[in-house]
């Protein structure tokens, strides 16, 4: 049923997505066409253009997916979905596979993308295409190997958090005690449990002492709150507080788990 | 057919069933339609069919043969009778409009003959005037 | 196959908010029966089907479907029409009986295809080029096609013209299997007066009289239709 639920969604959304994305690679190949020819004037606008689809692309795609999460399980369309023969955990997983999968592909393309324009830009000041690749590779072998790998974890976790916190955001905020709110529940429970995490997060960084030194080189086990002060006269700190980590580490579970939950024991469609 | 919804509906499919086995719509001997064949025809639910099918097998007129189906009678006295028992009613209602209008029994007799031949016997709109 | 009864409810319970929307209803059908629910706005019949259907987790009380709470197994059995437009409105008709096909292990998308014909509506056409009662008719194609253990009708003539209730009905006459039982909710009673071989009739979440309707009309002297005005001008008693 898994394999059916996910094909849905590709059977569903392929044909807004593609042309979402036609729209998208269009005015960006024009844009990038205007700079590299010097159209004068244009070749500015190109420009603008060119990192204008880039930043739409990053956040209308999971703008998109999320207002087909609500309509698939709570819109009309849910009269179908909430019928379909299938566990709610191969109901999740398809939805969650699918809505992953389509952000870190439009990601990826963003970043192809935010490349090109750096060529572009790199032709236009006289440069070659070879530059860039330079330029990005030097980047890359001075960085703290150790940093960028966290890094890379860091938004490979933090995309599969946020994917599950919108999730648990619909669900829960579209569950019966939140009836008379309407639309206004999910945006109740994403506000309140932003505030949360922000409070959970900071108090994680600051209450549990790890941290790592400024270079990466070794891990620090101290308490943050002595480096406070220092941090808020904007001074350097001499370690980087590391206590919000297992907060995300354990965010993940917490939102899958509390979503296929509220899934099983908690859906009431209007 | 119009269903009076105001009594039990397997009587009125009994009425019309063993009208269409009195005036040979359905012949002797030959196999009554399906159940689910009837629902369709007369936009009624097939228990309601089943129902009144029963009564038929009750009152003999429709005899069941365990895997072929179920069949008219060929008993012909009991298809006279059949024939007979659905015009009674409309007899009876004539009689009752004639005593009504003060006709002794020669006179609606002779009013009877006299508009046999009014409307074509094989025109179905005479059944539906004979109830009038 | 079990000896439960095709759907069995006890002491069902529903509330929003401070209303009561079914207040312990009691109710046992059978299989092989087209059952008319009948009931004023408000009176639970949505509620009721939509907890039968799986759509609604929260209920106190007990929804058995062939012997099981509502869930996976019990959604393989039931057929549920609601009066809702359930599918996006950018697939055609042929699209969505592949749909259904992927998701129903009880559907016949040659008989989806053959009904859909039937009612007049060409299958390449998009949804959203076709009109609300057009969608109404795709739907309980769907629906019907199915050949599932019970079917559960949310008005599915209200939004119909009486040509098309006419095929509507005869539709649920000929498709359904003998075996399976039929739950048609409806306010135009006069329409499904020879359709439905039993009614139910609820006021208030709670069921006021069900009985085989022939019975009904035996008993009470009158049609299911003028049954159910005289009883429902009557106040609710408390």
């Amino acid at each position: 049923m898994y394999a059916a639920l996910l094909k849905h969604e590709a059977r569903l959304q392929a044909r807004p997505l593609l042309s979402f994305l036609g729209i998208a690679l269009a005015v960006f190949a024009g844009g990038l066409a205007a700079m590299l020819l010097r159209v004068p004037l244009l070749a500015e606008f190109g420009n603008v253009a060119a990192i204008i689809v880039c930043l739409l692309l990053a956040v209308g795609v999971p703008a998109h997916l999320l207002h087909r999460y609500y309509t698939s399980m709570y819109g009309r369309e849910g009269y179908l979905t909430h019928v379909i023969p299938a566990k709610h955990t191969a109901l999740y997983a398809a939805k969650f596979t699918w809505a992953a999968g389509v952000w870190a592909a439009s990601l990826l393309l963003t970043l192809a993308l935010a490349y090109g324009i750096a060529v572009a830009q790199t032709i236009t000041a006289g440069g070659t295409a070879s530059d860039t690749w330079a330029a990005l590779a030097t980047a890359l072998a001075n960085a703290n190997q150790t940093a960028l790998a966290l890094g890379i974890a860091w938004i490979a976790v933090g995309l599969l958090t946020y994917v599950a916190q919108f999730g648990w955001v619909v669900t829960f905020g579209m569950e019966d005690r939140f009836r008379s709110l309407g639309l206004g529940g999910p945006v109740v429970v994403w506000f309140v449990s932003y505030l949360v995490m922000q409070v959970v997060t900071f108090a994680a960084m600051v209450l549990i002492p790890v941290g790592v030194t400024p270079d990466f080189s070794e891990l620090v086990f101290a308490s943050f709150l002595g480096e406070l002060p220092k941090a808020f006269a904007n001074e350097d700190p001499s370690f980087i507080p590391l206590g919000w980590l297992p907060v995300i580490l354990v965010a993940l579970p917490v939102y899958v788990i509390w979503t296929l939950h509220s899934l099983k024991k908690h859906t009431s469609l209007r | 057919m119009d269903f009076d919804p105001g009594q039990p509906i397997w009587l009125q499919l009994v009425r019309e069933f063993t009208r269409r086995i009195g005036t040979g719509d359905w012949p002797a001997g030959h196999r009554v339609p399906s159940v689910r064949n009837l629902a369709a025809e007369l936009g009624v639910n097939p228990n309601t069919v089943q129902r009144a099918l029963a009564e038929l097998e009750r009152t003999r007129l429709a005899v069941a043969e365990r895997t072929a189906g179920r069949f008219v009678t060929t008993d012909t006295a009991l298809i006279a009778e059949a024939q007979l028992g659905s015009a009674q009613a409309a007899a009876d209602a004539y009689v009752a409009r004639a005593r009504g209008l003060r006709l002794d029994q020669d006179a609606a007799l002779a009013l009877v003959a006299r508009r046999w031949h009014v409307g074509s016997p094989t025109d179905p709109s005479t059944t539906t005037q004979e109830n009038r | 196959m079990s000896t439960a009864p095709a759907l069995e409810i006890r002491n069902l319970g529903r509330r929003y908010g401070p209303i009561a929307a079914l207040d312990g209803l009691d109710l046992t059908l059978d299989a092989g029966r087209i059952v008319a629910l009948f009931g004023e706005n408000g009176s639970g019949k949505t509620t009721l089907l939509k907890i039968v259907a799986g759509l609604l987790s929260e209920y106190t009380g007990e929804a058995l479907i062939h012997g099981h709470a509502p869930g996976p197994e019990s959604k393989a059995m039931v057929s549920f029409l609601p009066d809702q437009s359930f599918l996006p409105d950018t697939v055609s008709a042929r699209t969505a009986v592949s749909m259904f096909g992927d998701f129903f292990a009880d559907f016949d998308a040659a008989r989806a295809f053959a009904l859909i014909a039937e009612l007049g509506i060409d299958a390449h056409r998009t949804l959203k080029t076709l009109s609300k009662g057009q969608r109404e008719k795709v739907q309980l194609a769907l629906a019907m096609s199915r050949r599932a253990r019970i079917y559960l009708l949310d008005e599915p003539i209200s939004g119909v013209d009486p040509a098309a209730r006419e095929v509507i009905l005869r539709t649920i006459l000929t498709q359904y299997d003998p075996g399976a039982l039929v739950v048609i909710s409806t306010h135009l009673i006069a329409d499904i007066e020879a359709v439905a071989d039993a009614a139910v009739f609820l006021r208030a979440g709670r069921v006021l009289f069900a009985g085989d309707a022939d019975d009904l009309r035996a008993r009470h002297g009158m049609s299911l239709d003028r049954l159910f005005r005289t009883t429902y001008q009557n106040p609710v008693r408390s």
